[in-house]
């Protein structure tokens, strides 16, 4: 059976063209967007293995040698329209602990930490799910705004199994004053919509005295055809 | 049913967590038919070329299957990432042209394309268009005539003749890129 999605949008998806986030003036289309039913191109998509893991694993704390707060990280990755989704790319990335990320663009003068590569990458299992174990990143100011900080915030990337459910979104942590002052966060109008971007304590994933356990479930697009509209 | 998660932007610093070695050439493991570089500069509403930006392209393979195995032949997946000029440059194989909506009745084609998504810092979301070439026939391609005629040459990459296709892609502003709602 086939359904009609709504259009990618609304209330529960930042505007692309958003006050609080003055870079999106220039990068954001100003004629409407095309709408165009889904047609094989956008229900298709490319199918990952573990040779496009690269080795690159699920421990961003390397082996407990990365310094900060030790937690683990999980959830579950569903579609639009409930069903788990096996085998999306995951691919995730934070600052560590002072605020700064391992790239080269990044040049605050806060401590790198030699042992931080700051990135995991996995396949989501039969289930959807994933799991990883990193620290809690820092928050960082953003240049030439103020006084804007980005609140502690770890970077997701999926892809599901076509082109239409592609995500890239940020994890917030729960109670985290600088959350209320993010503009980025902020750029989603609906308050339930925000709220299911912050991980939720669980002590289910605890390590017992050693970890912290947090639970951040993801839903993408449906991956079905649009009917024709008659 | 389930609202999708919110989308957040790109950001500036993921570089390093991304890009797999050579992920710009589809060409890479095997013939599949005449290579082609497809090659432009992405542009912002006042003119500057753009750089770090992420581009995806997902195509068909050149007979206008679409790959369903990790480890099919050809698997129509590229990703770049604009260098500091703002240039982008994808190394693949022409697909072939693709049905429209077959199991809904239509017998209708679509020309010859590619699908690219764009994110990056200052976009909320990722942004769709697609790229068409010039040397093929879009004259009947049900996707291409959704757009308004004046702006579909904006989606069509000139070659040269000797395998390189050029197309500039302009995110706001003059001359701006049609972009799909998803
Ligand atoms: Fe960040």
């Amino acid at each position: 059976m086939t359904r009609i999605y709504e259009p990618f949008g609304g209330p529960t998806q930042p505007d692309l063209r958003t006050k609080a986030y003055f870079r999106t003036t220039l990068t954001a289309p100003a004629e409407p967007l095309i709408a165009l039913p889904r047609t094989v191109t956008e229900t298709s998509g490319p199918v990952f293995g573990d040779q496009d893991l690269c080795g690159v694993g699920v421990d961003i704390s390397n082996n407990n040698t990365v310094l900060g707060s030790l937690m683990v990280l999980a959830g579950q990755v569903l579609d639009e329209d409930g069903r788990p989704v096996p085998n999306a790319l995951v691919e995730v990335w934070q600052a560590n602990a002072s605020g700064k990320y391992p790239h080269e663009v990044d040049s605050r003068p806060a401590p790198q930490d030699p042992n931080f590569t700051g990135a995991a990458r996995l396949l989501t299992d039969a289930e959807g799910r994933y799991k990883i174990t990193t620290i809690r990143p820092g928050a960082y100011p953003v240049p030439n705004t103020g006084n804007w900080w980005r609140p502690p915030h770890i970077h997701f990337s999926l892809y599901g199994d076509a082109f239409a459910s592609r995500l890239i979104t940020q994890m917030f942590f729960p109670g985290d004053p600088l959350n209320d002052l993010d503009g980025i966060l902020q750029a989603i109008p609906d308050a339930d919509a925000r709220n299911r971007l912050i991980a939720k304590p669980d002590s289910s994933l605890d390590i017992h005295e050693h970890a912290l356990g947090f639970r951040f479930d993801i839903v993408l697009r449906g991956r079905n055809e649009t009917p024709m509209v008659d | 049913m389930t609202k999708p998660t919110a989308s957040q932007t790109l950001g500036p610093f993921y570089n390093y967590a991304f890009l797999r070695p050579g992920e710009h050439d589809l060409t890479k493991g095997g013939e599949h038919g005449p290579a082609i570089t497809v090659t432009g500069k992405l542009y912002d509403g006042e003119g500057n070329a753009r750089r770090d930006f992420l581009m995806e392209w997902w195509q068909a393979d050149a007979s206008g299957q679409y790959a369903t195995t990790a480890n099919a032949p050809f698997r129509g997946f590229g990703r770049c990432i604009t260098q500091p000029d703002g240039s982008f440059t994808f190394r693949t194989i022409k697909p072939g042209p693709v049905p429209f909506n077959a199991g809904q009745g239509s017998n209708a084609w679509q020309a010859p394309h590619a699908a690219l998504g764009i994110f990056g810092p200052g976009l909320m979301r990722r942004i769709v268009t697609r790229i068409y070439f010039a040397d093929e026939d879009n004259s009947a391609c049900p996707v291409l005539s959704l757009v308004p005629e004046a702006r579909r040459g904006k989606l069509i990459a000139k070659g040269d003749g000797s395998g390189t296709y050029t197309l500039d892609i302009r995110m706001n502003g003059e001359g701006e890129t049609p972009f799909f709602a998803e």
